[in-house]
C-alpha cells in the first residue's frame, strides 16, 4: 500500500469524525486519484469513502461506489438517492422491471425503454419510446428551442429516427400493424433528413451514424433497399474521409449482405468497385481477390437469371463481365469456360452465341497467369457498433452530463466478467473505471454545490473535471467534452479541446473544428496544440479540412505539421499541396516540421509522391522548398 | 525537326486509307487520345480507328514498301512487323469490327472504341515517338496526300525504338485484346443509333456531338449494358408511335385538318351553305368547322419531367427497368413533339443534360441525354423531402416562365417516402404519375399484391401509378410487358390525365387503384 493510501486510510475517517469533513473527503478522494493501487487497498480506500459519503449525507456518492463494488445490497440506496440512480442500483440487481419505472420517474424515457426492453416486456418499451418520439417531434420546449441552431436540428432528426426506429423494433412484425410500418417510415424519413443536413453541414462522421442505422433497419426489416441505401453511403463516407480499410470492410459486408439477398448483380457490383478501389490504393492482392469475388458473382448473377427464366441478354452480360474482368487479370483458361458457358445460353440469338463460340476459339489453350506468391489480403478492422440506435439515443438523453457518461462506464465490465464480484475486480477495467468514479464524483459535487449556490464561480472545478474526464480514453466521454467545451469560460472551453486533442476517436475533430473557428485566443491556441497531436490515418480528412479552411493560422500549421507525421497518400498530397501552393508560413511551418523528422524513409508515401511532382515538373521556387523539407529526393 | 516529324511513326502503320480525308480523320483520332490521357502508339490508334470507322474496300492492308530499309537498324523489327500486318489482317474480317463499322461510328464513338480498347492495355501505356500530335494543326500543314512519300524521311528524323517495341507489346496482348474487343457491348451503339434517329430518318452521325467522356463512361458501365438490351425491347413499340400532327390555329403553316374553334378566315366555307338559322345555332353550340391550321412545335403544351431515381437503393435490376422505362417514354414524348427532360434525384434532383430552348435541340436531347442517362451515378444520399421541395420551387419558376403544363413522372423504388403534403402541393402544380419498383423482400407474400408492399401514403394524389415487383423484374416477358404498358398508358396531351384510368389495359396489368393508407 502506498504512503498516500495509507495516510488517507488512518487519517482521512478520523477528521470526519472530529467534524472536518471537508479535509477528511478531500485526503481519501486525493487517494482514490492512485487508481493503479491493488484491488484490496483500492476496495478498503472506496469503502471508507463510501462510510465518509453516508456520514456527509452525499447519498449520490455512496451509490456510486456501491456501483464499483458491486455490492448493492443496503436498501438504503433505493430509497435515498435521486430516482436515476436509484434505476441504475435496480440495474445492478438484475431488476430491470424496477430500474425502468425509476429511470421513467426520472424523466428518462429512453432509459426506461431499454430497461423495459431488456425485462422483456416489449410493448411497455414500445409505449415509451412512442411517449419519447413524440417528444422529440417538438413537445419538448427544450427541444424545440435546441432546434433552432442547425446542427441541433439535424441532431434531432437523428434521434428521432432512432427513436421511431425502436418503436418499430418492439413492434409486432406482422404487416398488418399499421404503427410498425408508420414507424418505419418515420424512421426512414428522419434519418434520410438527418443524413442530408449533417452532410450539408460537412459533419460526415455523424452523416455516417445515419446510413448506419439506416442500414441496420433494412437488415431488420429485410428491405433490402435501406440496406443498400445505408452500406452504399457508409461506403462513400468512409472513402471520403481516407478510412480505406473501414471502407474495405463495409464492401465485404456490403457484399454479404447483398449475396444474402440473392441480389447478385447488387453484390457483383459491390465488388468491382472494391476492386477498383483496393487497386487505386496499391493494395494489390486485395484487387485481386475482388476481382475473383466479382467474376464469381458475375457469373452467379447470370446463373440466377437463367434458373428464374429471366432476360438471356442480361444473362450474357453478366458473363461478357466476368469475362473481361477474368482476361483482365490474366485468367484466360477462366475467360474461355466463360465464354462456353455463355455460347449456352438458351434463348439468346444464333449470332450472338456464335460470337462467344468465337471468342472461346481464340483462348483454347490459353491458361490462368499464376497468383503471386506472398501476396495476401490485407486484415480488416472490426465494423462500426451495430446498436447505435440504442446507444446514441441513451447519450442524447444524457444530454452531456458527465456523471451520467461516467456511470454508464462504472457498468462496464470485462469480456470474461460473469458476476458482480469479478466485474467488480475485473483487472482489465478497473483503471478506466477508477478514473469514471472519480470523474462522477467530481461531476456530482459541482452539481451539488452549483444547486445549493455554494460554487458561484465553477470555473477551476469544471477545469479539473475536464482534465479527469480527458484521462478517461473512452467514447462516451466526447459527449460530455462536447458539452463542456461549449461552456461559457474560455479557460473551461480550452481544458476540453485540451482533452479532446488526447481521444483517439475521430468525432473529437468536430470538437477541434469548432474551437478553431472561437473568438478567444487560448482556445485557438489549445486547438492548435491539439491539432498537431492528431498525427493519425483516422484523422487525415479533418487535418485537411482544418489546414485548408481553418481560420486561424496556428491551427492551419498544426493541421500540416501533423499531416506530415501520417504516412500515407492522401495525407502527403495535402503536404505537398500546401507546399506548392500554400502560404509562406504554410511552407515554412511544413519545412520545420519535416527537418525535425530527421532523415525521411525513401519510401515513404511522401517520398514517393515528392519524386512524382518533382518528375511532371514544378516551379523552381517549389523545388527548392522540396529540397530544404526532404533533402535529395533521387 | 520538321513540323509532320510526330507523324514518321505511320509508316509502321499496317493500314492505308485510300482518301485523305480518312487519314486526317485518323489523326484527329489519335489527337483525341492524347487529350482523353491515353497514351496510344500513332500506328496502332491509325490502324484500329480506320478498321473501326471505314469499310474495307476504302483501306489497303500491307507494309509500306520503304519499311523494310527503315528498320533495317533493329534486328527483328522487319518480321515482327510481318507479324502485325497479318494481325491488323485478321482484325479486320473480324465480326466486331465489321459490325462497328456497319454503324458508320462518329469520330467520338471511334475515340471512345480505341479507349476502350486500348486503356488497359499494355501497347496503350507508352505512346512512343509520336507525341506533339496533340499540337499538331491539321488545318494549317496543308495537303496531306504526299505524305506517304514523305514517312521515310520523317521516320528517320527521330529514334523510333519504342514505336517499335510498342508494335512488339500489342502483339504480345493480342489475346487480351480480342478478349476486350469481344465483350464491347455494341448494343449500346446499337441503342445510339436507334434513339439518335430523328422523325424517321436515320442520321448520319449518331452521336457526333456527344461528350467523349460521357460516351465513354456509358461504355464502361456496368448496369449500361443491361439499360441498354432492355432499352432495345421496348423501343420497337415506341417507334411506331408516330409525331403528333396536332391541329392548331396559328397561321405557322399550311391547313391541317379540321376544328370547332377558329378564326373567320378559316371557316369552312361549305359551312355557309346552311340557312342563316341553322348557321346560328351550330355557331352557339360550337358544331361550325374550321380549317385548322399546322401546329408549331414550340406550342406543344406539356413539358414532362422524367425524374428517375439514382440512390442507392435503385442498384440492381430496379436502375435497369428504371431507366429502360425513362428512355423509352422520353422517346415516345419526343415523338409525339413534346419535350421531356430525364432528370436523376438522390438526394438531390440534379440539374438535365442536353437539349435546350429551341424545338431543334429539344428533338435531339434525348439522344445527346443518353450516354448521361445511361451512365449517370448518384448514390449520394437519399431524401424524398428534398427532392420534392427543389422540385416545388423549379415548378413555381416553371410556371412563370413556361406557359407550357408540366407532367412529373415518377420512377423510384417503393420506400419512397415523401412527405404527403409536399406531394399534394408537387400535384397542385403539375400533373404526376409514378411508377414504384416494390421493395424487395427476402420472403416475398406469393399471394399479396405487389400493392401490399408499398408503404406510400400519397397513392389517392397521383394522376396514376404503376406498381412492379420484383416477380415482374426478374421474368424477360412480363418485364418488358409491364414496362411498355407504363409507357403507353401516359395519356396524351388531348386526353385529361384522370383518363389514364380509363384507357387502362385489362385487369391483372392494371396500374393499382389509388388509395389512401392514413
Amino acid at each position: 500500500m502506498s504512503d498516500l493510501l495509507h495516510d488517507a486510510l488512518s487519517r482521512g475517517p478520523s477528521l470526519i469524525e472530529r467534524g472536518q469533513p471537508n479535509e477528511g473527503l478531500a485526503m481519501l478522494l486525493g487517494a482514490a486519484a492512485e487508481v493503479d493501487a491493488d484491488a484490496r487497498d483500492y476496495s478498503a480506500l472506496l469503502h471508507a469513502l463510501q462510510r465518509a459519503f453516508h456520514q456527509t449525507g452525499n447519498p449520490r456518492g455512496v451509490a456510486s461506489i456501491a456501483w464499483y463494488l458491486a455490492d448493492v445490497a443496503s436498501p438504503s440506496l433505493l430509497t435515498a438517492p435521486p430516482p436515476v440512480d436509484v434505476a441504475r442500483t435496480q440495474r445492478m440487481r438484475g431488476d430491470e422491471a424496477a430500474a425502468a419505472r425509476a429511470f421513467e420517474e426520472a424523466g428518462l424515457l429512453a432509459h426506461a425503454a431499454v430497461s423495459r426492453e431488456r425485462a422483456g416486456d416489449l410493448s411497455g418499451a414500445r409505449a415509451l419510446w412512442s411517449r419519447l418520439s413524440h417528444r422529440v417531434e417538438g413537445n419538448d420546449e427544450r427541444v424545440a428551442q435546441s432546434a433552432r441552431r442547425p446542427e441541433a436540428a439535424a441532431e434531432q432528426s437523428y434521434v428521432l429516427g432512432l427513436v421511431r426506429y425502436n418503436v418499430a423494433r418492439n413492434s409486432s412484425s406482422s404487416r398488418t400493424d399499421r404503427a410498425r410500418r408508420d414507424a418505419i417510415v418515420g424512421s426512414v424519413g428522419a434519418l434520410e433528413e438527418a443524413a442530408s443536413q449533417f452532410e450539408t453541414l460537412g459533419q460526415r462522421e455523424r452523416a455516417f451514424d445515419c446510413y448506419n442505422a439506416l442500414a441496420a433497419i433494412g437488415a431488420t426489416t429485410g428491405t433490402f433497399e435501406h440496406a443498400l441505401e445505408g452500406r452504399v453511403n457508409l461506403i462513400r463516407v468512409l472513402r471520403e474521409d481516407y478510412l480505406q480499410q473501414y471502407a474495405l470492410q463495409q464492401f465485404d459486408e456490403a457484399m454479404a449482405v447483398a449475396e444474402a439477398a440473392s441480389e447478385f448483380a447488387a453484390a457483383a457490383s459491390f465488388a468491382r468497385e472494391a476492386m477498383s478501389y483496393a487497386r487505386g490504393l496499391g493494395l494489390a492482392a486485395d484487387a485481386t481477390t475482388y476481382a475473383k469475388r466479382a467474376i464469381d458473382l458475375h457469373a452467379g448473377t447470370a446463373r440466377a437469371i437463367l434458373r428464374a427464366g429471366g432476360p438471356p441478354e442480361l444473362a450474357e452480360n453478366a458473363l461478357l463481365a466476368a469475362i473481361g474482368l477474368a482476361a483482365e487479370i490474366g485468367l484466360l483458361a477462366r475467360a474461355y469456360g466463360l465464354y462456353q458457358e455463355a455460347a449456352a445460353i438458351e434463348g439468346l440469338d444464333e449470332v450472338r452465341r456464335a460470337r462467344h463460340r468465337r471468342g472461346a476459339e481464340h483462348l483454347r489453350g490459353a491458361d490462368d497467369a499464376p497468383a503471386r506468391e506472398g501476396s495476401k489480403p490485407t486484415a480488416r478492422p472490426p465494423g462500426p457498433p451495430l446498436e447505435v440506435w440504442i446507444v446514441d439515443v441513451i447519450e442524447w438523453e444524457q444530454g452531456g452530463l458527465a456523471e451520467e457518461a461516467c456511470a454508464d462506464i462504472l457498468f462496464d465490465a470485462g469480456s470474461r466478467a460473469k458476476t458482480a464480484i469479478e466485474r467488480a475486480r475485473d483487472p482489465a477495467t478497473a483503471p478506466l473505471r477508477r478514473r469514471a468514479l472519480l470523474a462522477r464524483l467530481l461531476a456530482l459535487d459541482i452539481a451539488r454545490r452549483q444547486g445549493d449556490g455554494s460554487l458561484p464561480q465553477a470555473a477551476g472545478a469544471l477545469v479539473e473535471l475536464v482534465r479527469r474526464l480527458g484521462e478517461i480514453v473512452d467514447y462516451r466521454v466526447l459527449s460530455p467534452l462536447e458539452a463542456l467545451a461549449r461552456h461559457e469560460a474560455p479557460e473551461v472551453r480550452a481544458k476540453a479541446v485540451e482533452a479532446a486533442g488526447n481521444m483517439p476517436f475521430k468525432r473529437s475533430a468536430q470538437l477541434l473544428r469548432a474551437a478553431a473557428e472561437d473568438d478567444d485566443r487560448t482556445v485557438v491556441e489549445a486547438a492548435a496544440r491539439a491539432t498537431a497531436r492528431k498525427q493519425s490515418p483516422v484523422f487525415v480528412d479533418p487535418l485537411r479540412r482544418l489546414a485548408r479552411d481553418a481560420t486561424a493560422p496556428a491551427v492551419r500549421t498544426a493541421a500540416l505539421k501533423a499531416l506530415t507525421g501520417i504516412d500515407n497518400s492522401e495525407a502527403a498530397d495535402a503536404v505537398l499541396t500546401a507546399l506548392e501552393a500554400g502560404s509562406a508560413a504554410d511552407r515554412a511551418a511544413i519545412i520545420e516540421a519535416l527537418r525535425k523528422r530527421g532523415r525521411i524513409d525513401r519510401g515513404s508515401k511522401l517520398m514517393i509522391a515528392a519524386r512524382e511532382r518533382m518528375a511532371r515538373g514544378v516551379s523552381a521556387e517549389v523545388a527548392h522548398d522540396l529540397q530544404a523539407a526532404l533533402g535529395s529526393l533521387e | 525537326m520538321s513540323e509532320l516529324a510526330p507523324l514518321g511513326p505511320l509508316l509502321l502503320a499496317a493500314v492505308r486509307p485510300s482518301a485523305e480525308g480518312l487519314l486526317r480523320r485518323a489523326l484527329g483520332w489519335a489527337r483525341d487520345l492524347e487529350r482523353l490521357g491515353v497514351d496510344v502508339p500513332l500506328p496502332i490508334a491509325h490502324d484500329l480507328g480506320l478498321l473501326l470507322a471505314a469499310p474495307t474496300n476504302y483501306l489497303e492492308i500491307a507494309a509500306r514498301r520503304a519499311l523494310a530499309a527503315a528498320v533495317t537498324g533493329h534486328p527483328g523489327a522487319a518480321k515482327m512487323h510481318e507479324g502485325y500486318v497479318e494481325a491488323i489482317r485478321a482484325l479486320a474480317d473480324d465480326d466486331t469490327f465489321e459490325r462497328v463499322r456497319a454503324l458508320r461510328p462518329s469520330d467520338d464513338l471511334v475515340v471512345v472504341l480505341l479507349t476502350k480498347l486500348l486503356s488497359g492495355h499494355e501497347s496503350g501505356r507508352r505512346r512512343g515517338s509520336s507525341e506533339g500530335i496533340d499540337v499538331l494543326d491539321l488545318g494549317s500543314v496543308g495537303s496531306l496526300e504526299s505524305l506517304e512519300r514523305k514517312l521515310p524521311a520523317l521516320f528517320a528524323e527521330a529514334p523510333r525504338d519504342a514505336d517499335i517495341e510498342a508494335i512488339a507489346r500489342f502483339l504480345r496482348e493480342l489475346t487480351r485484346l480480342r478478349v476486350v474487343l469481344d465483350t464491347i457491348d455494341l448494343d449500346t451503339v446499337r441503342l445510339l443509333a436507334v434513339v439518335g434517329q430523328d422523325g424517321g430518318a436515320p442520321s448520319a452521325s449518331i452521336v457526333s456531338g456527344l461528350a467523349q467522356v460521357e460516351l465513354l463512361s456509358a461504355l464502361s458501365s456496368l448496369q449500361a449494358n443491361d439499360v441498354v438490351n432492355f432499352s432495345l425491347e421496348l423501343l420497337p413499340s415506341v417507334l411506331e408511335t408516330k409525331r403528333r400532327s396536332a391541329p392548331g390555329t396559328y397561321a405557322t403553316g399550311g391547313y391541317q385538318g379540321l376544328t370547332r374553334r377558329g378564326s373567320l378566315d378559316s371557316l369552312v366555307l361549305t359551312e355557309l351553305a346552311w340557312d342563316d338559322d341553322e348557321l346560328m345555332r351550330r355557331l352557339i353550340d360550337d358544331e361550325v368547322l374550321f380549317h385548322a391550321r399546322e401546329r408549331s412545335e414550340d406550342e406543344a403544351s406539356r413539358l414532362h419531367l422524367v425524374l428517375v431515381d439514382a440512390s442507392a437503393s435503385m442498384r440492381g435490376d430496379r436502375t435497369t427497368f428504371a431507366r429502360g422505362v425513362a428512355i423509352a417514354l422520353a422517346k415516345r414524348l419526343e415523338l409525339e413533339g413534346e419535350e421531356a427532360r430525364i432528370r436523376f434525384f438522390d438526394r438531390r434532383l440534379y440539374e438535365p443534360f442536353g437539349g435546350g430552348a429551341s424545338a431543334r435541340q429539344r428533338r435531339g436531347a434525348l439522344a445527346a441525354a443518353l450516354p448521361h442517362v445511361l451512365a449517370f451515378r448518384g448514390e449520394r444520399g437519399r431524401s424524398p423531402e428534398r427532392v420534392m421541395r427543389q422540385l416545388l420551387a423549379e415548378l413555381e419558376v416553371l410556371r412563370a416562365r413556361d406557359r407550357r403544363s408540366p407532367v412529373v413522372h415518377l420512377v423510384t423504388h417503393g420506400a419512397f417516402y415523401a412527405p404527403r403534403a409536399l406531394v399534394q402541393e408537387v400535384h397542385s402544380r403539375a400533373s404526376l404519375f409514378a411508377v414504384f419498383i416494390a421493395p424487395h423482400r427476402e420472403a416475398q407474400d406469393d399471394e399479396s399484391s405487389p400493392d401490399a408492399s408499398l408503404d406510400i401514403d400519397f397513392l389517392d394524389l397521383l394522376d396514376g401509378h404503376w406498381t412492379v415487383d420484383q416477380a415482374t423484374l426478374s421474368k424477360s416477358d412480363d418485364r418488358a410487358r409491364r414496362a411498355k404498358e407504363i409507357v403507353q398508358a401516359i395519356p396524351k396531351s388531348q386526353e385529361r390525365p384522370t383518363s389514364v384510368r380509363a384507357s387502362l389495359p385489362p385487369t391483372g396489368v392494371r396500374p393499382s387503384a389509388p388509395r389512401s393508407q392514413r
